[in-house]
């Protein structure tokens, strides 16, 4: 403790000892402790320990020594002046510093019970719970014998909201309180119940788990649970299947959960892996979902009728809808770069038989991708000519580069002037060039300049 | 005037040199890498060196070497059990092959119960020595104090696990030792108000502490603490301040935010937001404003520039030494934002910024609702980022009533993305994120509705309220999505920033900063006395529906007058939308705002945090 700072130091610090960690109904306890046997010596030695570690741990000098830190030195004082509740000190520091801290150390009271059976100073169910809320290392619950007691401090423990607390105290029980006792008190104690619950999932008890959600009427979460565990073995598709088909035959097929069904559908997808690896060589994992299965499918076996193994077969088996079916389908036909399908997937003719063609898909959308795809432009343009709003679709051609679009467009709005423009960013004599000429030449538009 | 952040600085790191003293000497620290960007933000390297710390791990690099001069190990783990396994697994490992180490276990930011009790249970308690390292609020800025737990969310409303409340409660309570006690405090929410009951607590096994420490005058008279819950729309909409759709699109860690190779052209760049000489002047602009913001600095650089042309030789000498240096640097940072800017508007793919405030809007407006879906199906079935259209999923429930088609929806959702995101799907459900349409349709069929409802909802009828327990307690909500919009008689404009729902282009109000302007308000009006700003706090709580607030007034503090600062704290993290919304009721009413948070969040971390991780 030899720094310039010592003399406060030591004040500071004597100060302190004083104020300490008191409770106030503690002076009673003291006399009751000095009674017992040892306990004198022991706490000297506590006292000495106390002090040492003082020095060590909570001596300020640090800040001067501390050559890394040179702008603490500057609020130094503003430091020394800080209410010593804000300083770190640890858990063993904390006991030391009460004035019973004798009672408090485990070891001690181990060592006192085999001599002594007389009852020793225990903290009051106050100061249990604010170890608890301190994060002490020792806190004793186990003299909380009664069940009333052990009601009462589960009841303590909720109170002050701190989850350290209620599950400390629950796991106390859970190990002092036969099974039907402990699950009427998660019962009666909800916040008991969540931190327990938390506690066994993150300890990936998953039997007791689900036991003990299905005994709270949890009964969705009691399945998410189970399947969420299945998941872990998803690597290995054999074990996967077995296991999911377990589940969903044991736990799911009675329920009325509406998740239950959808448990189903990924038996489901997982029967048609089964089906792919048996035809080609695929990763499951890489391709985790319905949809990715269907794309997969439309890029491996587009031309196969035979099921399973269809596009429509997949379509039919999840029920998918004209959105889900024509993207993928599409996106899948774009890599294969399979132009004339893709006309023929996407484009409905209206009933009446009229020319005009219809797209369920957002034509933006669509134009883009078959632009990213590499589509021939006549493609495109089909596409981007289905556009109603003349302003958007002059906008989308000009961007996507289908001239003739855009020709037409201009040609419609009788805007020769823009045309001319037009064709002189052209590259002369190319198709579109020529296609620009026909136009401007042609005798019925009466052209507005 | 604002007060002096460094002082939690400070004492963040004696306590860190602290904790580091729980093996004293040479030592190799193995840490959690979660902690290791927190902990940048307390200590240097060159701090830990001065520790004794001879060599950084990492906790998954498996078990520590003893080296010639090392024999001492000391963990830093954040309280998660997982983590704490591992540790225990490291240390039995090395035991049974008989490599000699000492180990101190530090745990952040506490020691829990079942930590030390695992260590019991695998047998090796008697090889370690425990410790905790809480560090206080982290000053990211004068005014912004993070906690950086990331976790907060799924802890609270998910698991409903209160653990980590009472360090909170702890950091308060640290923020008034070191402060000054409040004056105010209102406590908006259910976890709020535990968190001010904890600081009863803590101030009865402190009281002596607090009798020879209390500092009478307070740098920070108001304490508002907010529970996320109350208002998940603001994360959930994407705001348009230039910082935060920054935030979206790059995402912003502590003061730095990462750019790669498709902003700067070349390789990515980690750019340090505290050194950035334009930053602070654009952050808190709206959107529209950035570009034209943007090209004006960029005249000023060049004119900058071009004035050097003509210097003779000394001045030039001059220019060189002083400005040439500067003009580089803002040329470097200007190039940085531009290509940012770019990026955010066309590049990319995954979020169409323009479309999502188009839709966010028409979300709010109950309008379209049909585009909407159309959207939702179409940006599934092509398999587009899955946060994004969780993320709508949810706007849409908490603005509306309910998700419209849910059970559809959600299974498109799963086929697109993966069964495992059943999961995913009741997290959000069991946060409250999530369910069925439950609202009146205004239409025909809504009107026969209403009139069902009102004959079910008799004295003498029981039925209605069982299957409806849970939505039951969430449903004010949409009325305060009403209440949050401004009212028709404000002119919101993005502009001159008026208002704070310009983050919002007028459309909603981040109910943080609508609750703190109207407090502020209440404290600030003439001749009122603490039994009268108590009651008015709390007819304030009944017009926002909040059933469970705590507000306390200290008798006999005369009228709001120095130090206008007040702190503002969300539990569950704070938006930088509401960050910036808070800065313009502070700039209304001059006051100054500390914006503080559990951590700094934003729509997708939210999301994120509830989905299933495999």
């Amino acid at each position: 403790m030899s720094n310039r700072l010592g003399i406060d130091d030591e004040k500071y610090w004597n100060d302190s000892k004083i104020k300490g960690f008191g409770f106030g109904e503690d002076t009673e306890s003291i006399e009751e402790d000095n009674i017992f046997y040892g306990v004198s010596q022991e706490r000297d030695a506590a006292t000495k320990v106390g002090q040492d570690l003082r020095a060590e741990v909570s001596s300020l000098s640090s800040f001067v020594s501390d050559e890394s830190s040179e702008e603490i030195h500057e609020s130094f004082q503003r430091l020394r002046d800080l209410p010593p509740f804000l300083w770190n000190s640890g858990p063993l520091e904390l006991e030391l510093d009460r004035p019973v801290s004798g009672a408090l150390n485990p070891e001690a009271y181990m060592h006192r019970e085999q001599g002594d059976t007389r009852p020793l100073h225990l903290p009051s169910m106050d100061e249990t719970i604010h170890q608890l809320l301190n994060s002490n290392e020792h806190v004793l619950l186990e003299h909380y014998q009664s069940l009333s007691q052990k009601k009462q401090l589960l009841t303590r423990a909720i109170e002050i909201h701190d989850g350290n607390a209620i599950l400390a105290v629950t796991l106390f029980l859970y190990k002092t309180l036969k099974h039907s006792i402990f699950r009427q008190m998660l019962i009666e104690h909800k916040a008991a119940a969540n931190h327990y619950v938390r506690y066994l999932e993150t300890k990936n008890e998953v039997n007791h788990l689900v036991d003990l959600l299905n005994m709270l009427g949890r009964t969705k979460e009691a399945m998410l649970i189970r399947y969420k565990h299945i998941l872990r073995r998803e690597n290995n598709l054999q074990n996967f299947l077995k296991e999911m088909e377990h589940f969903y035959h044991s736990e799911c097929q009675l329920s009325n959960e509406e998740v239950a069904l959808l448990f189903n559908q990924h038996l489901q997808l997982l029967y048609i892996y089964k089906e792919i690896k048996e035809k080609t060589s695929f990763i499951h994992t890489d391709n985790s979902s319905v949809l990715k299965t269907l794309n997969f499918v439309a890029e491996n076996f587009y031309e196969n009728t035979n099921p399973p193994l269809t596009a429509d077969n997949i379509k039919q088996k999840f029920n998918l809808n004209v959105k889900q079916y024509n993207w993928v389908v599409l996106k899948a036909l774009v890599v294969q770069q399979k132009w004339p399908q893709i006309e023929a997937l996407l484009l409905t003719k209206t009933w009446l038989g009229s020319s005009k063609d219809r797209c369920l898909l957002p034509l933006e959308e669509v134009c883009n991708t078959l632009k990213d795809g590499d589509a021939p432009i006549d493609l495109v343009a089909r596409f981007v000519r289905l556009i109603d709003d003349t302003e958007k679709k002059l906008v989308i051609a000009r961007k996507l580069n289908c001239h003739s679009v855009v020709i037409d467009v201009y040609a419609a709005q009788k805007d020769r002037a823009a045309i001319l423009t037009y064709k002189s960013n052209l590259e002369d004599n190319s198709k579109e060039f020529v296609y620009a000429e026909t136009i401007l030449k042609h005798n019925a538009i009466k052209w507005k300049n | 005037m604002a007060p002096d952040a460094n002082v939690l600085r400070s004492v963040s790191k004696e306590n860190l040199s602290r904790a580091l003293r729980l093996k004293r000497g040479k030592k190799i620290l193995v840490i959690d890498p979660k902690l290791v960007p927190t902990l940048d933000l307390i200590a240097n390297y060159r701090f830990l060196q001065d520790h004794g710390v001879e060599k950084i791990v990492h906790l998954s690099a498996g078990p520590p070497m003893p080296s010639d001069s090392v024999n001492q190990v000391l963990y830093f783990i954040r309280a998660d059990i997982v983590c704490a396994k591992i540790v225990c697994d490291q240390i039995t490992n090395n035991i049974s092959r008989g490599i000699s180490l000492t180990y101190g276990v530090v745990v952040v930011p506490r020691l829990l119960h079942i930590i030390t009790a695992l260590f019991e249970s695998e047998g090796i308690y008697e090889h370690v020595s425990f410790g905790q390292y809480a560090y206080e609020m982290i000053p990211l800025e004068d005014n912004i104090f993070s906690l950086e737990m990331d976790d907060v969310v799924p802890q609270l409303w998910l698991h409903q696990d209160t653990s980590m409340l009472a360090s909170v409660a702890k950091a308060i309570f640290n923020i008034r030792g070191i402060y000054g006690d409040f004056h105010h405090v209102v406590g908006i929410g259910p976890y709020a108000k535990s968190v001010l009951k904890m600081q009863t607590e803590f101030e009865r096994i402190h009281s002596n502490n607090l009798r020879s420490h209390n500092r009478q005058e307070a740098d920070i008279p108001t304490l508002i603490l907010v529970d996320r819950a109350l208002d998940f729309v603001s994360p959930l909409l994407i705001p348009l301040s230039y910082e935060a759709v920054l935030d979206e699109v790059f995402g912003i860690k502590g003061k730095t935010i990462t750019f790669g190779a498709d902003v700067t052209g070349k390789e990515p760049v980690k750019h340090n937001l505290t050194t950035d000489p334009i930053f602070d002047k654009v952050r808190n602009l709206h959107f529209s404003q950035v570009v034209s913001s943007l090209l004006a600095k960029e005249r000023d650089t060049r004119r900058l520039q071009d004035e050097s042309a003509g210097l003779n030789l000394q001045a030039m000498k001059n220019f060189v030494a002083k400005d040439l240096h500067k003009i580089q640097s803002l040329k470097k940072t200007l190039a940085l934002h531009f290509g940012a800017f770019e990026m955010m508007i066309d590049k990319n793919k995954s979020l169409n910024l323009k479309k999502l405030v188009d839709l966010q809007e028409n979300i709010l407006d109950n309008l379209d609702n049909k585009e909407t879906l159309n959207f939702l199906e179409d940006s599934m079935s092509r398999e587009l980022d899955f946060k994004q259209i969780l993320r709508l999923f949810c706007l849409c429930t908490l603005a509306q009533d309910g998700l419209r088609d849910l059970k559809s929806l959600t299974t498109q959702f799963v086929q697109s993305y993966g069964f495992k995101h059943l999961i995913s799907l009741h997290n959000l459900e069991a946060v409250g994120l999530l369910y069925n349409f439950t609202g009146i349709e205004a239409n025909v069929k809504g009107v026969a509705q209403v009139m069902n409802r009102v004959a079910s909802s008799s004295p003498f009828s029981s039925s209605g309220n069982t299957g409806n327990v849970k939505k039951q307690t969430m449903v004010p909500y949409q009325n305060i999505v009403k209440k949050l919009a401004p009212s028709s008689n404000v002119q919101v404009d993005v502009i001159s920033q008026n208002h704070p729902s310009y983050i919002f282009n007028g459309k909603y109000t981040p109910l943080v900063a609508k609750l703190t302007e109207e407090i502020i308000s209440i404290l600030i009006a003439p001749k009122m006395n603490s039994a009268l700003i108590e009651r008015k706090l709390e007819d304030l709580m009944k017009m926002y529906n909040v059933t469970s607030s705590t507000v306390k007034c200290k008798s006999g503090v005369e009228a709001y007058g120095r130090g206008r600062n007040v702190l503002v704290f969300v539990i569950g993290g704070i938006s930088r939308g509401e960050i910036a919304a808070l800065q313009v009721v502070a700039k209304n009413l001059s006051f100054n705002i500390i914006c503080g948070g559990t951590d700094i969040t934003n729509g997708t971390k939210l999301v994120s945090s509830l989905i299933a991780t495999s």
